[in-house]
């Protein structure tokens, strides 16, 4: 081999070693292709399981083996007031039962619905997540929205008492309510911030001449400017309630303006939920298993959904935002086309299981849980207005 | 990916000091010829490169921000060789002035760093801008590698600026790809 071959063949020894490695790091984006058509009847779909998969006494299905057909044990009731939001969001996209199937889900609620220090909490236990008061304040206002019924606005009062006694003066929230003094326990956790931050927001809404307010303006300047370090979340935490929390902010009489520093974080929180869906679409199976793991749960590439199409709301009405509106076009669209395309709609792939409990859910090692459906549902409902009609 | 950026990330992706003593030759026409020469083929290289990064992106499927993971994966790469290995060597070349070609355009000008640099930063800033960060890049080079052949305390200035110059790589690199990692 001459010299120049050698070396040549060097160089593309070089090209092939580099362009090898950058393959390991950069995999094709696969995103089905979907429209509004087709993600509304998978949110039909998954009102459909919730419809199937409520016994009784108002409890969900929580998780569910299709390999194998067998109920997996254990609830959680901020799950549980999740998937009510969810189901009335529903209700309020025009998906008719939702909420008929959300009010039986109440039977649950007012049995584990308490009396605490000034106001109720909801939860099991001495001490309650305050996630669970937060999500039903949340359920219970969308519930008011999607029906027009007031009769709960009592409830919601005293529920959002009992989330202003969460707050400290920092912004900070009390993850946990000792629902026997109403006070909160010193603990923290990722989402109680953002999803009390939500339910505060929505009922300054609902009730502009209360003071919720203040408590939610105080809990996002938290979130944007100290939680993170205070609470030691490394990386930064992608938060969909919070992007919820900044859509109830907006519809306020007087929203709260956008400071450079609220900017630059829902900016940052852009950039973690557009990584999630690209990382999740690289996701095909096969070798990529080895590369980039297998799929993600539902519940978690359903809240990318709900967080990008609720900060896409955010930037539409703030032109100051720097954000690339077709890339957030692209990955609304992925992470719909992700979810249509890996619901399950048949019983075939699982024949141990009850038919009922698969079909409208999503599966990852053939386990859901219920807020497999929650989150998905939620955010089929939002992305369907960012795609295209068929 | 800012045309700031993406000169800088030419620069330490050519590593001029790399490729000073594998410029062809004592002669320096010869050096400025060839090192010029080879220049504007890169250059043409890298114009049709980023021209047809929207198209070869599509067609891979990939995001323009997951193309910038590349290129910050590739920068870290040829910065930890040019601070592992040595310069780029003068021989074998090919005779005269195809030296430009052989070993002045490739290897030593048009790697595979420069190759997903272009097809990132053309997916980023269009291909004028991308071309023009490259171009100057590709100046410097040539404005380097016209030097005479760097004699004993030359060539040890010019292997501490080569490794100064791959480490630099490997910061924009991991800069560029953490600007990949957390963009839309």
């Amino acid at each position: 081999m001459s010299g120049i071959r050698r070396r040549l063949v060097g160089a593309a020894g070089t090209w092939v070693a580099v362009l090898a490695v950058v393959g390991v790091a950069v995999h094709p984006e696969r995103c089905p292709p979907v429209d509004a058509a087709a993600a509304r009847r998978a949110a039909v779909a998954a009102v459909g399981w919730f419809g199937a998969s409520i016994d009784d006494s108002g409890k969900f299905l929580y998780g569910y083996d299709a390999d194998t057909g067998v109920e997996l044990g254990g609830y959680n009731d901020p799950r549980h007031a999740g998937v009510l939001f969810s189901l009335y969001q529903a209700e309020a996209a025009g998906i008719d039962g939702a909420a008929a199937i959300a009010d039986r889900g109440l039977a649950y609620v007012d049995r584990h619905t308490r009396r605490a220090g000034p106001g109720a909490v909801f939860g099991r236990g001495r001490q309650v997540p305050t996630g669970a008061t937060a999500l039903l304040v949340i359920a219970l206002d969308e519930r008011q929205r999607a029906t027009g019924d007031a009769s709960r606005d009592d409830d919601l009062r005293a529920y959002g008492r009992a989330l202003l006694a969460t707050v400290t003066a920092q912004g900070a929230v009390e993850a946990t309510i000792d629902a026997e003094a109403g006070t909160g326990t010193g603990t923290r956790s990722p989402f109680a911030t953002g999803q009390v931050a939500y339910a505060l927001a929505r009922l300054q809404q609902r009730f502009p001449g209360e003071r919720y307010g203040a408590a939610a303006v105080r809990i996002l300047s938290y979130l944007v400017a100290a939680r993170d370090d205070t609470e030691d979340q490394f990386p930064m935490l992608s938060d969909h309630w919070a992007s919820y929390g900044l859509v109830a902010m907006n519809r306020w009489k007087s929203p709260p303006v956008l400071d450079g520093a609220t900017r630059d974080w829902i900016e940052r929180q852009f950039g973690l939920f557009g990584v999630q869906v690209r990382y999740e679409s690289q996701r095909r199976g096969g070798l990529t298993v080895f590369t980039r793991g297998r799929t993600a749960m539902a519940s978690g590439v359903g809240t990318v959904g709900e967080g990008l199409a609720n900060l896409a709301r955010v930037a539409a009405t703030d032109p100051v935002l720097d954000v690339d509106d077709v890339a957030v076009g692209h990955r609304l669209a992925c992470v719909a086309g992700m979810l249509v395309e890996r619901q399950t709609l048949s019983p075939d792939p699982f024949p141990r299981a009850d038919p009922v409990a698969v079909t409208g859910a999503w599966f990852r090692l053939g386990v859901t849980r219920m807020d497999d459906q929650q989150h998905p549902l939620s955010a089929l409902i939002l992305l369907q207005h960012y795609l295209r009609e068929p | 990916m800012s045309f700031l950026v993406a000169v800088v990330a030419a620069v330490v992706t050519v590593n001029p000091l790399r490729v000073w003593p594998g410029g062809p030759g004592r002669s320096r026409s010869r050096r400025v010829l060839c090192a010029a020469g080879a220049a504007v083929m890169v250059l043409a290289a890298v114009m049709v490169v980023s021209g047809l990064s929207a198209l070869v992106l599509n067609a891979l499927k990939i995001s323009v921000p997951t193309a910038r993971i590349g290129a910050g994966v590739a920068l870290v790469m040829i910065g930890g060789r040019d601070m592992i290995f040595g310069p780029a060597r003068p021989e074998p070349a090919l005779a005269g002035l195809k030296a430009a070609m052989v070993p002045m355009a490739v290897p030593h000008l048009f790697g595979p760093g420069l190759g997903v640099l272009a097809l990132s930063a053309g997916a980023d800033l269009g291909v004028i801008r991308a071309g023009a960060a490259v171009g100057l890049a590709l100046v410097v080079a040539v404005a380097v590698v016209a030097q005479p052949p760097p004699g004993r305390i030359g060539a040890r200035v010019a292997r501490a600026g080569q490794v100064l110059t791959g480490a630099a790589a490997i910061v924009v690199g991991a800069g560029l790809g953490a600007d990949g990692v957390f963009d839309i």
